[in-house]
């Protein structure tokens, strides 16, 4: 249902006239979060956001793996080490359709030591228009593979887009 | 699909003039985009600026998002849950979220229903701590208006609930005459602010 205001125009431009000239945030400082497609659900961005969404979450799956492999742990040591089940790991490393939970993305991020927010935007849990980030995030992706033990160009890959997750953003 | 709820005016200080502006409601990839692109590059710059402040930061950051955005997940398809944006100038001017999950704390209405306003925020550069010459005003104004509206359209009679930043609470309290609840342990001891029917009358001007 549309909103219907209950004051006019004229009337808000009497009452912005005559306002003091102070701050009138509420909630969240916005320098105290980073993103804010953290508060937008991915279906009200747009349709063209859903197969953006699945690549990310393809990359999501993979450097997820990834690390796992790097620190030598199984899908049970890693459930068991970041207090998430074992069947959301397993979704989450082979079925891009899957929707994480947050909680999940959190410990994951916390236990890999990888900026949350970044994971959050990877994960498909908050909605990002970053181009720049889902290129990077597609190009690991593409050129990580499926081995037992990760080799040396795996390893330099994952950690140089580990690296990537750990810059600010604009740097 | 965002839709255009009205349009309304922000005062430009620069001008001392009024600027059309639109009021949109939910908030979309544009509004996004503006506060990906635009209002968060001066933010991150101002951070930088300050110092001893960046750990606190990261610490709130790391515990407000997995929450936030599990309450967005919760929320997908939940008609509770909406958002707006204010557009002017060309650019995004404001952001509001609200939703009608929580219930009144002042013990007049206790336990009724209320708009709860999660966030609401003006873009940097109207802002006084950001830039000595904010440029526009009257976001907040606006924005408040809109969720005093969708209480009333949602049968809550006006009721609204928020925890204000510090730098605003004499907005709420002096300008909007909302109750003062005082600092809430559970919110970063943010004063909580509630409206009650009576109070939302009088700020609309009935």
């Amino acid at each position: 249902m549309s909103l219907q205001m209950l004051v006019s125009r004229d009337w808000l431009r009497d009452r912005i006239l005559a306002d003091p000239d102070v701050e009138t945030e509420a909630g969240i400082p916005l320098a105290d979060f980073e993103q804010l497609g953290m508060f937008i659900a991915p279906d009200l961005v747009g349709g063209a956001q859903d197969e953006k969404v699945v690549e990310l979450k393809m990359a999501f799956g993979t450097v997820v793996r990834q690390l796992r492999r790097r620190d030598q742990m199984s899908i049970a040591e890693l459930s068991q080490k970041a207090d998430v089940e074992e069947e959301e790991l397993r979704h989450i490393e082979h079925d891009a359709a899957y929707k994480p939970r947050p909680r999940t993305v959190h410990q994951l991020a916390s236990t890999f030591r990888v900026p949350t927010a970044k994971f959050m935007k990877l994960s498909g849990a908050t909605v990002t228009v970053d181009a720049r980030f889902r290129a990077e995030a597609v190009k690991f992706a593409a050129r990580s593979d499926d081995l037992s033990q990760l080799t040396d160009a795996e390893r330099r890959l994952l950690n140089d887009f580990v690296a990537f997750l750990g810059k600010q953003d604009g740097q | 699909m965002t839709e255009l709820v009205g349009v309304y005016d922000l005062w430009n200080r620069h001008t001392n003039s009024f600027e059309e502006a639109q009021l949109y409601s939910p908030i979309a990839e544009p509004h996004l985009l503006d506060y990906e692109q635009r209002w968060m590059p001066l933010v991150h710059q101002k951070l930088a600026q300050i110092q001893g402040r960046e750990a606190l930061a990261a610490a709130n950051l790391q515990d407000f998002h997995w929450r936030w955005s599990e309450k967005v997940q919760e929320r997908t398809g939940d008609l509770g849950w909406q958002s707006f944006a204010i557009h002017c100038g060309g650019l995004t001017q404001g952001l509001m979220f609200a939703n009608f999950v929580k219930r009144c704390r002042a013990p007049t209405q206790e336990g009724d229903h209320l708009v709860y306003v999660d966030l609401v925020s003006t873009a940097p550069w109207n802002r006084h701590g950001f830039t000595e010459r904010p440029l526009y005003k009257g976001v907040g104004r606006i924005m408040l208006v809109a969720a005093v509206s969708l209480s009333v359209q949602e049968g809550f009679k006006g009721r609204v609930g928020l925890h204000s930043l510090p730098q605003s609470e004499s907005w709420y309290r002096d300008i909007c005459c909302m109750t003062d609840l005082g600092p809430d342990e559970q919110y970063q001891k943010l004063h909580y602010f509630e409206m009650t029917p009576t109070q939302a009358q009088a700020f609309i001007g009935n």
